[in-house]
């Protein structure tokens, strides 16, 4: 009798085992999936799509939403999330295009960090110390921050001379290979080791499975909390930075919008759970380079630019669809009721 | 003692509607012309638009979910106006099929936040960009489509009542587009007291397992939440459409964000099961109300203001928000 019931639980535990795994499986290659078929379609159907600079291009587009996306990971992984880095990007994009004639290249771009580590600070304190949820006030700091971008320049646009400061977007290595290649390659790096190899990599995923038990084994939830948040501040200034020395120009009002909308679904196709967990960096990767690639696909099969947000649509659907927890089907032939056998 | 209790009680649970009286005790003193009649029915006109589309989104919201394709739903429907128009220029008909199309969407949404079990968040991200990219299609880059249906115009600009102003010249008093929304305030407030449905979605908001054991239907109260936004958008867009004598995608734009902040200032937590949707049209009024202000007095305060002053408001309000909240707590 009491094998029997042992035998079915056993049974049972080996079904939520595999569809554990199943699940494991979607969220670690879900996204390497979707890619793999956006690159194949692209191959069979878009016309020069086997040439160097469209690789060239996608990592050029790719950069600063990659930026931002590297902090995003850690801040859904935390089970928050920061819809104004947009507006932060605009702030600090418009404070160092203003000093930049003034204070010359270095010091203007800390200033510009800096501040973005204050935004950070500011929301992280927020959330932590007065319990108010992420979502609602990163939306009030997202309408706040923009409206003060506009403020700095008195929504003009600001014109970058400094040769220095736009060589970081538009240096070539050799003539061809795009610098930021190199930026892509080095943060995608640096940010795995993070995630995977540091007490603050394991913290973020602790606080994020469950923030009281990680309290409990002695992590500092409240800190590392803020840190995640002063980290993602100091990595949008530095795609704001990015973004402006590309264009060579800095507009307040379009640096950076809609960046909190590329960032997070980029985050969430790469497999981090908005319910907080494991930060997923290369999924991150993934995920950027995914967004960039319907653009492309779009652009250069000549279709009209607004398909691609429809195809962005059902892209990310699909891509969080194939992840998203299933319920376990225990087909009931295969396991013997054990209600009636426990009486 | 009993008396102080009960009147404190009354501000904290209305807020809102003190802030919204306050607002306009204050303009009405700072600024003298703030308090005439075209003004506030002005306010009213405008502020209907994301009222009725923050009906929706509270209902959503209380669900534990959000709504980000609020403004893109909005456009849509002005653009289905403009296209239903130039073949059957009938107020009725382009109005049905704008609802109807909203409503679809709206569908859409619940069926991917129930049965695909996809975060609403991204869900509703996704249909943003997706509706927009319909519309920018249809329009062919984000062109106006002319509405020329006779009548039609009457749902934006009609107003009921007139005074006599200080010109003597006759203007309307309670614009139409103000009772729409009212009147879908009053039906909103009675479905969340006293329907199955609305008790529901409190309760799906406030702990999903516990309405799972008492036998709530989580599905099929989450799928008409965002069917109702979706209609709500629908209605806030035609009256867009009737307002602008045209169909534009990009009306919308940005509107998802002043919707769900009207319902962060009636007070209705964003994570559900918490909150009054009577409130989320003092924060919808509230909203208009700073734009109204600052646009009357240009040449005091520079439009760039209207972000930052909105941004900080609602900073303020979250943080007295989150205080009482730990003060309720702190008490028991």
């Amino acid at each position: 009798m009491e094998n029997d019931v042992n035998a079915s639980l056993l049974q049972i535990q080996e079904l939520s085992n595999k569809a554990l795994k199943r699940s494991e499986f979607a969220k670690k290659y879900g996204a390497l999936i979707v890619f793999a078929i956006l690159i194949i379609f692209n191959l069979i159907v878009t016309p020069g799509f086997v040439d160097s600079s469209t690789v060239w291009n996608l990592i050029i587009h790719t950069t600063t939403t990659l930026v931002v996306a590297m902090g995003m990971t850690f801040v859904i992984a935390t089970a928050g999330i920061d819809i104004s880095v947009g507006s932060t990007m605009a702030l600090t994009a418009v404070v160092t295009a203003t000093l930049l004639p003034m204070l010359g290249m270095a010091v203007s771009i800390m200033i510009g960090l800096a501040l973005g580590a204050g935004i950070g600070l500011l929301i992280g304190t927020l959330t932590v110390k007065f319990k108010i949820q992420p979502m609602v006030l990163t939306l009030a700091l997202m309408i706040a921050l923009r409206s003060i971008a506009r403020m700095v320049s008195n929504a003009k646009t600001v014109n970058i001379a400094d040769e220095g400061f736009i060589g970081l977007s538009v240096n070539y290595i050799g003539g061809t290979v795009p610098v930021q290649l190199i930026y892509v390659v080095v943060i995608a790096i640096v940010f795995y080791i993070i995630a995977t190899r540091t007490v603050f990599g394991k913290s973020v995923e602790a606080i994020g499975n469950n923030p009281s038990a990680a309290r409990l084994s002695g992590i500092k939830a409240d800190k590392n909390t803020i840190m995640v948040y002063v980290l993602l501040g100091i990595l949008s200034a530095l795609a704001g930075c990015l973004a402006i020395a590309r264009t060579m120009n800095c507009n307040p009002s379009s640096v950076g919008s809609g960046m909190e909308m590329d960032a997070i679904a980029a985050v969430v196709i790469g497999g981090t759970s908005m319910m907080g967990g494991k930060p997923r960096i290369l999924g991150t990767v993934i995920g950027c380079f995914i967004i960039t690639l319907i653009t492309t696909t779009v652009n250069m099969n000549g279709i009209p630019s607004e398909w691609s947000m429809v195809f962005k649509a059902a892209i990310i659907i699909l891509a969080v669809y194939i992840q998203s927890e299933k319920k376990i089907k225990v087909r009931q032939s295969k396991i013997k009721p054990i209600a009636s056998k426990e009486v | 003692m009993d008396r102080s209790i009960s009147a404190k009680h009354v501000i904290t649970q209305n807020a809102t509607l003190v802030a919204a009286v306050a607002i306009i005790i204050a303009a009405g003193i700072a600024f003298d012309n703030f308090f005439t009649v075209v003004n506030l029915s002005n306010i009213f006109r405008q502020a209907s638009m994301i009222g009725i589309m923050a009906i929706g989104s509270s209902f959503v919201i209380l669900t534990g979910g959000i709504d980000l394709s609020a403004g893109s739903l909005f456009g849509f429907a002005a653009v289905m106006c403009g296209i239903v128009d130039a073949f059957c220029p009938n107020p009725f008909v382009m109005g049905l099929i704008a609802i109807l199309t909203c409503a679809g969407f709206g569908a859409l949404n619940g069926f991917c936040v129930t049965k695909l079990r996809i975060p609403p968040f991204i869900v509703t991200l996704a249909m943003m960009s997706g509706v927009q990219g319909l519309g920018l299609i249809i329009t062919e880059g984000g062109n106006t489509l002319p509405i020329t249906a006779e009548g039609f115009t009457n749902i934006a600009t009609g107003t009921i009542g007139s005074v006599i102003n200080d010109k003597g010249l006759e203007v309307g008093v309670v614009p139409v587009p103000a009772i729409i929304m009212i009147v879908g305030f009053v039906i909103a407030v009675i479905v969340s007291k006293y329907t199955t449905f609305g008790r529901n979605c409190y309760a799906v908001g406030g702990n999903e397992d516990a309405a799972i054991m008492k036998g709530i239907s989580v599905n099929r109260t989450k799928f008409l939440a965002y069917l109702m936004s979706g209609i709500c958008c629908g209605i806030a867009g035609i009256i867009v459409a009737a307002r602008t004598r045209g169909g534009q995608i990009t009306v919308g734009d940005g509107y998802e964000m002043d919707v769900i902040a009207s319902v962060v200032l009636g007070g209705t937590l964003l994570s559900g099961g918490q909150g009054k949707v009577l409130n989320s049209m003092w924060g919808a009024l509230i909203i208009t109300m700073i734009g109204n202000i600052i646009n009357l007095n240009s040449d005091v305060i520079s439009y760039l203001w209207e972000g930052t002053i909105t941004g900080i408001l609602l900073l303020v309000i979250l943080v007295a928000q989150s205080k009482m909240q730990s003060n309720k707590l702190g008490a028991r």
